[in-house]
């Protein structure tokens, strides 16, 4: 099965964090931004999608035995030790 | 409904961003909207596409992934970027155009918007999880000279007693227990805040694709020689039997949120 914990990650910040701009400015119907409203997923964070299933075509579970057998995390972007060489 | 309204990506300061150009959202076309020595980086958006439902988790995965990418290439080509939160739609109002209205923003906000770049500019933010093994953390918060007393008095005692002592038991034990969640998170946080005092934690206490419990989610902001840091400290806690997954680079998201783009 394929795993994909950098979606996850993604999702949790781009869906929740980053810069929130004045409501005034954002299109918006009664108070809650236009967009938000018609993607009422996006508002969710990963985690909520999860909770309620959402996600399960995108996130998949992995047993603990499948991971290397040095314990090595395969599962996400960027494995142990190896965080320098990847920051660009 | 307003005529133009632009989709807000990320912002930039004081680069040169006039010529950028890449494909966002929907094959829109992003450029960069410049005040001063600040730039938005925006695509014109058809309000009326998204007068839909949406179209699934995949359809806001793959928007969301379009909304990071574009991110990703302002953050190598400009060494950072201020991300906006996906799915801001800057609109026109008030007999002002939606990019008069953005210029409006930046050039009230722009003291602010420089400081935050000064935090993020050359950093990258990462994910970091650490999970631990429920099992191995009650083996070692069990060895306590109060629950071994308290064993010993159950087994001296009648049915009745010795059932209350077991609530005893059990309560003596999960707080051990959680007193050694607390002493690791505590320690591992402070190890992570020792090589970079950017470090928020998330709000999320999923194991994604773990059986493991996940005992700390933080993100932190690093340069490059703090990233050797950080992974030294990860070499440190797998060492220490907790496993461990890194994520990213991620544009700074977590550390530009109003809360944070003062500190």
């Amino acid at each position: 099965m394929k795993t994909d914990i950098g979606v996850a990650e993604l999702l949790d910040r781009a869906l929740q964090k980053g810069v929130i701009l004045n409501a005034d400015l954002v299109v918006t119907v009664a108070g809650v931004p236009l967009l938000a409203a018609n993607l009422r997923l996006a508002l969710a964070s990963a985690e909520t999608m999860l909770k309620y299933g959402v996600m399960q075509d995108l996130i998949v579970s992995k047993p603990l035995h499948e991971e290397g057998k040095n314990g090595e995390n395969k599962d996400c972007i960027i494995t142990k030790g190896a965080i320098a060489q990847h920051f660009c | 409904m307003p005529a133009e309204t632009l989709y807000l990506y990320g912002l930039l300061v004081n680069v040169s961003a006039a010529d950028w150009h890449m494909e966002g959202i929907d094959g829109n076309s992003v450029f960069a909207l410049t005040e001063g020595a600040l730039a938005a980086l925006v695509h014109n958006h058809k309000l009326e596409e998204n007068l839909h439902l949406p179209r699934g988790a995949a359809e806001v995965k793959r928007q969301v992934t379009l909304h990071n990418e574009v991110l990703c290439k302002a953050m190598g080509d400009f060494g950072t970027v201020i991300p906006l939160k996906f799915g801001t739609l800057i609109v026109g109002k008030g007999g002002r155009s939606a990019s008069e209205n953005l210029r409006g923003w930046m050039k009230e906000n722009r003291e602010l918007l420089e400081k935050t770049w000064g935090i993020v500019k050359g950093k990258r933010e990462y994910g970091i999880r650490i999970y631990c093994q429920r099992k191995r953390l009650e083996s070692e918060s069990g060895k306590d000279d109060e629950l071994d007393a308290i064993r010993s008095d159950i087994r001296r005692r009648g049915a009745g007693l010795a059932y209350l002592l077991g609530k005893k038991l059990e309560i003596r034990a999960a707080e051990l227990l959680l007193a050694k969640i607390n002493h690791y998170t505590d320690y591992f946080y402070g190890r992570l805040e020792g090589v970079t005092r950017h470090i928020v934690v998330n709000k999320s206490r999923l194991a994604i694709n773990r059986e493991e419990d996940l005992l700390l989610n933080v993100s932190v902001l690093v340069d490059g020689e703090e990233a050797g840091l950080v992974t030294e400290c990860l070499g440190m806690c797998a060492e220490k039997g907790f496993s461990y997954s890194v994520a990213g680079p991620f544009p700074p998201y977590s550390f530009v949120e109003q809360g944070q783009l003062v500190k």
